[in-house]
């Protein structure tokens, strides 16, 4: 197997195991309070700490991670916010100026954003289940998507809308009284109680570091 | 048979073919014209005008755009400086004959203003350069 | 035979799962900037313009957002606000229009002044959560992005519409003829 065939795998059985530990609906309530929580905390050190626990658990969650991509759009973020120099100047080289608080607001930025992405990555997924009408049509465009995920027809350049047309007719008359179903909800999970601990440790950080 | 001068021009005929009507033209049209501007006024303009405030133990730099106020620790103790109106002065010095926080407000780049006994002093970077600049006008 | 709101609610699952597929090919596609998005994805909201009555489509923008933000993971981060913002302006700049300019605007002109209006949106919001002041320096370079997207891709609607079975077919179902 070769390196990317092994990884995708892995990231395949950590998914399964996340998925067997933890129902969808609990992970998006986490979810949501460890981001409202992140976006109370004060302290960069304390959001920068839930930055690294998230990422983990957006590893620890089969989610298919780029190090680079991150490490490269918190750069992008830190370097708009130090294109308008602000404050003490901390560093100076040709035409390039660091300051105090465009550095430290650019850094705050940043590290919020990607603890956001990765918080979201690690609690949601296609298996939730949303209520009401909304919920409902989510779940059956879902179904649709697969379908025209599956669809074996050809598209070639030369005839490319006509055999796009195909395909929506062809898949579009496959969608068929699906839509008024129910999906069935995921149940409880073994892990569920255990995801109250990041969630306190979240607010605790909130509140108490400075 | 028609003609090539009855023929409808290169440009009716592609919008012919796609059904692209005379308001699709203007509606181009005029984002182009909002992204020509925004490049001329992002791009183009003057950038904008700071403050650059130099002590013993570093300097600060803050934009005039803003309305701010911040102390510096000078030689003699806490100097505050403020920025109003796109202007930048002393506010409060701790020195004895106060020439800085009577002196007026500096806006243009190149002006400065100080506080020889704290030894702070403030210099206005950056904006609109002006075609003849001196470093300093005795009057 | 199947009701009029049936018929609507298929079409609006199907035109969202269209999006969520148009979602997935823009993500494979090589993109210069992580930010910049080409819009593949709003095309069956261009469509619904005249396919759903307005809560449908309000219903369709939502789905479309959440469904993208749930399957990438990002729904609690602000790319899915910049998601929603942009969407949702460029929505209903489009609904607008077509109600104040009915035929007078083929979808060239509704998908460019969407598109102006989705990137202009989410420069806002960089400015505020992201980037800060300089999010201004992004401006040309997103409104340009907007206008040759916008172009490029009302033409290729424009000429889709006007060729395809489906829309035809599906735009009998959508008005009840």
């Amino acid at each position: 197997m070769d390196r990317k065939a092994a990884a995708a795998a892995a990231r395949a059985s950590r998914r399964e195991a996340w998925e067997r530990s933890f129902s969808p609906g609990a992970l998006a309530l986490v979810g949501a309070a460890l981001s409202l929580s992140l976006l109370l905390m004060p302290s960069p050190a304390a959001r920068a700490a839930t930055l690294a626990a998230a990422a983990a658990a957006a590893w620890a969650s089969g989610r298919k991670l780029s190090p680079i991509l991150t490490v490269s759009v918190m750069a992008g973020i830190v370097g708009a916010n130090l294109l308008v120099p602000l404050g003490r100047k901390l560093y100076v080289w040709g035409p390039i100026v660091i300051t105090e608080i465009a550095l430290r607001e650019g850094l705050m930025k940043a590290i919020t954003f990607e603890a956001l992405v990765f918080i979201s990555k690690a609690c949601l997924g296609s298996r939730l289940r949303l209520p009401g009408g909304v919920g409902r049509l989510f779940a059956s465009a879902l179904r649709s998507y697969d379908r025209i995920l599956a669809y074996k027809g050809k598209i070639r350049p030369a005839s490319f809308i006509a055999d796009i047309d195909e395909a929506l007719i062809a898949v579009y008359a496959e969608t068929g009284d699906t839509v008024g179903a129910e999906p069935a909800s995921a149940g409880r999970k073994a892990g569920d109680p255990w995801l109250i601990l990041p969630v306190l440790a979240a607010i605790a950080a909130a509140l108490l570091v400075p | 048979m028609r003609g090539a001068a009855d023929r409808p021009g290169p440009v009716r005929r592609f919008a012919a073919r796609f059904g692209a009507t005379r308001l699709d033209a203007a509606f181009i049209a005029a984002a182009a014209a909002a992204f020509i501007a925004s490049a001329m006024l992002i791009y183009g303009g003057p950038s904008s005008a700071y403050a650059v405030v130099s002590t013993d133990s570093g300097e600060w730099v803050f934009p005039l755009a803003e309305d701010r106020e911040f102390v510096v620790e000078g030689a003699l103790g806490l100097v505050v400086i403020r920025i109003e109106g796109g202007a930048v002065y002393f506010r409060e010095s701790p020195c004895k004959n106060q020439l800085c926080v009577g002196a007026a407000p500096v806006s243009s780049p190149g002006q400065w203003s100080a506080c020889l006994p704290s030894g702070v002093f403030i210099r206005v970077e950056g904006g609109a350069a002006e075609e003849d600049e001196f470093d300093a006008l005795v009057r | 035979m199947r009701s009029s709101a049936d018929k609507r609610a298929r079409l609006a699952s199907f035109l969202a799962a269209l999006a969520f597929f148009l979602s997935a090919v823009e993500y494979m596609l090589p993109r210069p900037v992580p930010f910049m998005r080409l819009g593949l994805a709003n095309l069956p909201i261009l469509l619904a313009v005249d396919l759903l009555p307005f809560g449908g489509f309000i219903i369709l923008v939502v789905v479309k957002v959440l469904g993208m933000s749930l399957l990438t993971g990002s729904l609690f981060s602000y790319i899915a606000l910049f998601s929603l913002a942009g969407t949702m302006a460029s929505a209903l700049v489009m609904r607008g229009l077509r109600l104040a300019a009915g035929r007078k605007l083929s979808y060239l002109g509704l998908c460019v002044a969407g598109a102006m209006a989705s990137n202009l949106a989410q420069v806002a919001l960089a400015r505020v959560f992201v980037f800060g002041p300089s999010a201004r320096y992004m401006l040309p370079a997103f409104l340009g992005l907007g206008l040759v997207s916008g172009t490029l891709l009302g033409l290729f609607a424009q000429l889709f519409a006007r060729g395809s079975r489906w829309l035809a077919m599906v735009g009998e179902d959508a008005h009840g003829s």
